[in-house]
């Protein structure tokens, strides 16, 4: 295994503060590609249509895309890469191990896309149309190659393909979802760019051109919406089958976010579509917001189930979530798993050290997901066990509760980390108690 | 007292060949300091001349301020960028010591992120609201440049951190909370003050090479700003010779040894900076002196990025040497994709074409 310590996160956990991170990081940054060919379509749009008040419009909604996108946009990016690294090293070491290259190649293009947005952004008026549009175009076609680049590094987390034998980069790169999924996000990023361009417009148009300007933008949603549960459902039946019971109802709250995220898909293409019929001139600043808050809705809750089918591995079929390689299990049971980590505070395991050696498991192999007292409770998901039932459940975890990684350790340490959790537990009830008759 | 642990290496084979990996490593992160000197630097130099404008009432103070507050954020975009390849090979070749001492602190690492967004705001509020701002002016520009300096530290936090494998274990039984900076380590303010002063020189010659530029258009401000940025290099400079000593005596022995004859390349670069960095004085204090002095500055310039060259390399010497009893780069298994390689390199060309293309009409759009 590759032995990292774990960073110990209250409440939260490592898994949701990466989703918190990603989740703003993915909403600006599929605007960052739609909105590009925004950018350049709606400045052609003026020039055709000789509409100064289009143009000016759009040099407008540049501004607000530069600031959004290159600053928050790229610093969140920068985000997930540094969050990974601290709550996942073993997994993020492997990715770019074996991706060195395609990161290098995305950074090229994240090169050429700044250049390019403030080139653009500082040149209006400046450089003529043809020109201006030029670079433009070279905007949005080197933020959608960034995406072809990132897509397939993503989506080999979830589906590595024949990776997993051949350990080709090309095999691993065009993955069995990577298609699907290249379409599913370029999808988003179109449907993302008429809403974020119906809030500019709610806030930098007059009434006459607002109306214009909003039907205009829903035609970029619109149908980007309604042809993304077709390129969804491609995407399901490429994942494996395992990942297709979680999403179908294996794991219940898993199942309700997919749901969450399909209600949300429609509420935001009937929001959008009676917006740009019934009262397209006097869409308040309000109702475009909330817009944005639906469209967040879908985009966070469908990247939190494609995270959560990859369950029991963060590498699918190569290392577990709590960075454990798989098939390296067995012999971790024979040596265990403190030895192999290192980072605990004993070797041995004794009357005296158990708690600590408990703690020290409970690090190297459940912190990865759980938490004592936040999310995903080890506590609560152990509420009515003694220690003999959770070390049974510990040491059959694959068997009692599907979608967890094995235990990999000893014996000894699936009691000792019984023994800590049911510690607290205790502590905590007593403390609990304490304080209730002290009332 | 705890044995020192370091994680296992990756088992996934290095997809290149290390010297490849170094090469771009070293080169891209010299562009990288570049330009975060320039950020770092010039954030303070233009905070700086907001004051003295105010108290002098000179125009060219504001002056100044005002051309660096449009270059600011520009300069930030590429600082960022910049910065991604030189972590991403570091990550590469040092992963397993760089990824523990990120989590032991984890929490002021990650705020580095917070700190950057904060700070690039407030040099786009510098520039977008430079009139509006008035007064507080010093205060925006100076406090994104404090972020940085913020930054800058966490930085240097996790690069001395990240040598000294022996101080880990102990901290992470104590808590694996991922609350620590490196306080302990003796080398860590004078390596922290050693780059931050370097920023402030490295910024005063972008200020006297803008004002090489401005030479036919505003000859009367390109002179202030040459002598300006002139003394910016020098003032800090002479500082850093201080700094860089203790610095120097503050390294364990063995690594210091390295430099004073025990590696050859290690002596040979701590040679050509030391130099080289004499040599720069030097010449920036001559050119004070001539009526025409862009060719001194030029020599200047070419000196100084050779000098910046050299300490990088020196930089890696220190590095390995720390972390000789663990890790040699030479242990890892090498397996090199050169399809993917030849991909990488075919579209770094053109997009250096790409934006070279759009440089130049950028530049052509000002001129009009």
């Amino acid at each position: 295994m590759l032995n990292y310590p774990v960073w110990e996160i209250p409440y939260l956990g490592g898994g949701l503060l990466i989703a918190i991170v990603a989740t703003i990081h993915v909403f600006i940054a599929h605007f960052a590609i739609g909105g590009g060919l925004f950018l350049v379509m709606t400045e052609r749009k003026a020039y055709r249509e000789n509409d100064e008040r289009i143009l000016d419009y759009v040099q407008r909604h540049s501004r607000f895309f530069l600031l959004l996108t290159l600053v928050l946009g790229a610093m969140t990016g920068v985000g997930i890469w540094f969050t990974i690294g601290l709550v996942s090293p073993a997994a993020t070491s492997s990715l770019i191990s074996i991706f060195v290259w395609g990161w290098a190649i995305e950074w090229v293009f994240f090169f050429v896309e700044i250049a390019a947005i403030i080139v653009y952004f500082y040149t209006w008026r400046k450089l003529q149309p043809k020109v201006h549009l030029a670079i433009g175009w070279i905007y949005f076609i080197a933020a959608w190659m960034s995406l072809f680049i990132i897509n397939g590094i993503v989506a080999f987390m979830l589906t590595p393909g024949a990776w997993t034998e051949t350990r080709l980069f090309m095999d691993g790169f065009f993955n069995p979802t990577y298609w699907p999924a290249l379409v599913s996000r370029t999808l988003v990023c179109f449907a993302l760019a008429g809403i974020y361009a119906i809030l500019t417009a709610s806030v930098f148009t007059d009434k006459e051109l607002r109306g214009k300007m909003v039907r205009y933008a829903a035609k970029w949603s619109l149908p980007a919406i309604i042809l993304l549960p077709l390129s969804l459902y491609w995407y399901y039946g490429s994942l494996p089958g395992i990942a297709q019971e979680i999403l179908t109802g294996g794991l219940p709250f898993i199942y309700n976010t997919a749901i969450l995220s399909v209600v949300a898909g429609i509420a935001l293409f009937v929001l959008v579509a009676v917006a740009a019929w019934l009262f397209p001139s006097r869409v308040p600043v309000a109702y475009s917001i909330l817009l944005l808050l639906v469209g967040f809705t879908v985009m966070t809750s469908a990247e939190r189930v494609r995270e959560a089918i990859r369950k029991p591995y963060v590498l699918y079929d190569y290392m577990y979530t709590h960075s454990v390689l798989k098939g390296e299990e067995y012999n971790l049971r024979e040596e265990g798993i403190l030895k192999a980590w290192g980072w605990g505070k004993h070797d041995d395991i004794n009357d005296d050290t158990i708690l600590r050696a408990g703690q020290d498991v409970f690090r190297a192999q459940c912190m990865a997901c759980h938490t004592i007292g936040g999310y995903n409770d080890v506590l609560k998901v152990s509420e009515n066990f003694t220690v003999d039932d959770l070390e049974i459940v510990v040491l059959e975890l694959e068997h009692f509760r599907g979608y967890m990684p094995p235990f990999a350790g000893s014996f000894d340490e699936a009691r000792a980390v019984a023994e800590y959790i049911i510690s607290v537990k205790e502590d905590r009830t007593a403390n609990l108690s304490t304080i209730r008759s002290g009332r | 007292m705890f044995e020192s642990v370091v994680p296992q290496v990756d088992p996934i084979a290095v997809p290149s060949p290390i010297w490849l990996i170094k090469f771009l490593m070293t080169l891209t992160f010299i562009l990288h300091l570049l330009a975060m000197n320039f950020v770092l630097g010039g954030g303070v130099i233009a905070a700086v001349n907001e004051i003295k404008g105010r108290r002098s009432g000179k125009e060219h103070h504001f002056l100044l301020s005002r051309r660096l507050s449009k270059a600011l954020p520009i300069a930030m975009a590429f600082t960022i960028n910049l910065g991604v390849p030189p972590l991403l090979f570091l990550q590469v070749l040092y992963g397993h010591f760089f990824y523990t001492s990120s989590i032991i602190m984890a929490w002021p690492w990650l705020s580095v992120i917070f700190f950057v967004i904060l700070a690039y705001y407030g040099y786009y509020l510098y520039n977008f609201r430079f009139e509006k701002l008035s007064g507080g002016r010093f205060w925006v520009v100076g406090g994104s440049a404090l972020f940085l300096t913020i930054v800058a530290f966490l930085y240097t936090n996790n690069m001395t951190l990240m040598l000294t494998p022996s101080t880990w274990k102990e901290v992470y039984v104590g808590s694996a909370s991922g609350a620590f900076l490196n306080l302990g380590e003796l080398t860590l303010i004078p390596r922290f003050l050693h780059f931050f002063i370097a920023a402030l020189a490295v910024g005063g010659l972008f200020v006297i090479i803008y004002g090489l530029l401005k030479r036919k258009t505003e000859p009367e401000f390109s002179q202030w700003a040459v002598k300006h940025g002139t003394w910016w290099f020098l003032v800090p400079t002479f500082i850093q010779f201080i700094v860089g000593i203790i610095f120097l005596i503050t390294l364990p022995r063995d690594i210091l040894l390295l430099l004073l004859g025990d590696s050859i390349p290690g002596t040979i670069f701590f040679l050509l900076a030391i130099m080289g960095a004499l040599g720069s004085v030097m010449i920036f204090m001559l050119s004070l002196q001539k009526d025409e002095p862009k060719p001194l500055l030029y020599a200047g310039f070419v000196i100084v990025l050779f000098t910046i060259f050299s300490m990088v390399m020196v930089r890696d010497v220190v590095r390995s040497g720390y972390i000789a009893e663990y890790f040699s780069v030479g242990q890892l298994e090498v397996n090199p994709q050169t399809g993917i390689i030849l991909l990488f390199l075919l579209l770094f060309i053109s997009g250096l074409a790409v934006v070279g293309w759009m440089v130049q009409k950028s530049i052509q759009a000002a001129k009009t």
